[in-house]
């Protein structure tokens, strides 16, 4: 079943064009992975379907219904989550609390504190950082921060889960820390599409790849298809050092 | 933890009921002027400490209160206490029309736009002479009695408005709605896609902080039994506001009152002392509160007071 249908996206400022007439869908249950150069569009499309910015051109549907003219705390409350790039916690509440405010708000949208406190901490438990519920997130390194963007996505109670470069800065323990855990997400029936630039992380947890290449998709497929792809290993390496490989 | 603290609030509740039986009517009237503004601070951080919209002209709300107040009593002879409701009425229907267009600011834009309502406001004020008296003012009735229970009675009147202030200020802290703002405070897109409708929930804030202000005004225009347009719309009222916030610490629920009452009785000990260079002192004291105590006592002296702190404030000069 197609859970996210993107047809003919396009998003331009002013003259400039960020991405053009994108079309692809993702199943339930699938991990999608997003790669492409800087520039790509990548964050942009999920800027469009979390809506932090406005389409300009096509229609992207979430379980068959067009979500281009919902505001961004409707398209939450539809169960679509996501992480930042730039990890966004919210200083003055702790660990525990910036968890809460997921719970609080996201598709689950608890009124009760203590029911919200328990799916708080069980998504600490997914992540790993229970052990540091009652501290300040600031003082968090970047690998615990960038869980603690997951954890807080979980709590919202997701059905389609968007990790914005989850696994940029990691060293190599942590990053296979992470990979599980999103595998583990997967078999929980989420569904995921992450945008990565750690290419041996994205291929070993992707169902598939979409890559984007100055705002067009040039390629989709399997990971083993998108790495013999002629275009994709253009984009990323040039011409020239294409044609010698 | 929290009945430690709730411990030492009753005890300083207790010492300030029982003050007005053993000082001065000077004091008295210190006081009361000090809860005033501690109450305007602790209402007006609900949208500025909270939710990080630093409403600069939320004083226009205390001014409407005050002409809520004013004109009731004399134009429709409505009781004091009765206006109440209607002060805070209106600094939530004033807060909830001008949100929707005004909120969609950020930072000093919105700064500027609060500062523009107040002096709107009051220009409306000015030249609606029939209703407010205009640029004469308005005499309220007089309080019946003797000199020295009139004091007493706006001291636990504006005391009890500051204890009403503190525990709204407690209960939106500690509810669904407080998690929402202090969200929105740091990073509003991070918490629209987390599904916090910010639109709404910054406008709730706007209106909960407005209605406060709004019943200082009219209590205020009471016990001064006479208001103008430049008597309640007052921009020094702003600065002040926001110097007690920040000295405090916006993010707590008692900051904005311990600012309030450090800077109301510097300011009082400073006025009566060098009355000719207390603007000077006061502006010295909200630079010095800028640059080594941004983020507030509070929040700055969180393990303990040491220079230190003060130092790496103003090396890092940021809020």
């Amino acid at each position: 079943m197609v859970l996210l249908e993107a047809k003919n996206v396009a998003k331009s400022y002013g003259g400039l064009k960020v991405l053009t007439d994108v079309t692809f869908s993702v199943n339930q249950g699938e991990i999608v992975g997003i790669i492409g150069p800087n520039g790509a569009g990548k964050t942009t499309f999920m800027n469009l379907v979390s809506r932090l910015t406005s389409i300009t051109g096509g229609v992207i549907n979430y379980k068959g219904q067009p979500i281009n003219n919902k505001k961004p705390h409707e398209i939450a409350k539809l169960g679509i989550a996501r992480t930042f790039q730039v990890v966004k916690p919210f200083g003055g509440l702790s660990v525990l609390e910036n968890v809460m405010v997921g719970a609080f708000y996201g598709k689950r949208n608890l009124n009760s504190k203590s029911e919200a406190k328990d799916v708080a901490e069980d998504a600490l438990k997914v992540v790993g950082l229970e052990d540091v519920k009652d501290k300040d997130p600031r003082i968090l390194p970047l690998a615990k921060r960038k869980k603690l963007e997951v954890a807080r996505a979980l709590a919202m109670g997701p059905d389609l889960l968007l990790l914005d470069e989850v696994m940029a800065g990691l060293g190599a323990k942590e990053l296979a820390d992470i990979m599980s855990e999103i595998i583990k997400l997967k078999e929980k029936g989420i569904t995921i599409i992450a945008i990565e630039h750690v290419m041996k992380a994205i291929m070993g947890i992707s169902d598939r790849i979409v890559v984007l290449h100055l705002g067009k998709l040039i390629c989709e497929g399997t990971p083993s298809e998108v790495v013999k792809n002629p275009a994709v290993i253009e984009a990323y390496l040039g011409s020239k050092y294409a044609k010698k490989e | 933890m929290l009945n430690r603290k709730f411990f030492f609030f009753l005890a300083f509740l207790f010492i300030l009921v029982l003050l007005p039986f053993v000082i001065s009517g000077y004091w008295l009237r210190v006081l009361t002027q000090t809860f005033l503004f501690a109450a305007i601070a602790t209402g007006s951080n609900i949208i500025i400490g909270y939710t990080g919209y630093p409403a600069f002209g939320n004083i226009a709300f205390f001014g409407v209160g005050a002409y809520v107040t004013g004109v009731l009593m004399t134009k429709y002879q409505m009781g004091f206490l009765a206006t109440m409701p209607f002060c805070a009425l209106s600094g939530i229907i004033l807060a909830a029309l001008l949100g929707i267009p005004i909120l969609r600011l950020k930072g000093h834009y919105f700064a500027i736009a609060t500062v523009g309502i107040m002096e709107t406001i009051r220009e409306l004020v000015d030249n609606m002479t029939e209703l407010t008296g205009g640029g004469l003012g308005l005499t309220l009735p007089i309080m019946q009695g003797e000199p020295e229970f009139i004091y007493k009675y706006f001291y636990f009147a504006m005391l009890i408005c500051l204890v009403f202030a503190l525990l709204v200020s407690f209960i939106v802290s500690k509810i669904k709605l407080g998690y929402a703002l202090k969200a929105i405070r740091v990073d509003e897109d991070a918490a629209s896609v987390m599904g916090i409708n910010t639109p709404l929930y910054k406008t709730a804030a706007w209106a909960v902080s407005a209605a406060i202000v709004g019943v200082c005004g009219g209590i205020y225009a009471y016990w001064l039994s006479y208001i103008d347009p430049h008597t309640v719309f007052v921009g020094t009222y702003s600065v002040k506001m926001f110097a007690m916030i920040l000295l405090g610490g916006g993010t707590t629920v008692i900051g904005p009152m311990l600012g309030a009452f450090i800077l109301e009785l510097i300011s009082e000990v400073v006025w009566s002392k060098f009355i000719a260079i207390h603007g000077m002192v006061l502006g010295l004291l909200i630079i010095f509160i800028i640059l080594f105590l941004p983020k507030g006592l509070f929040e700055t002296f969180k393990g303990g007071f040491s220079f230190k702190k003060l130092l790496s404030n103003l090396r890092e000069n940021k809020l």
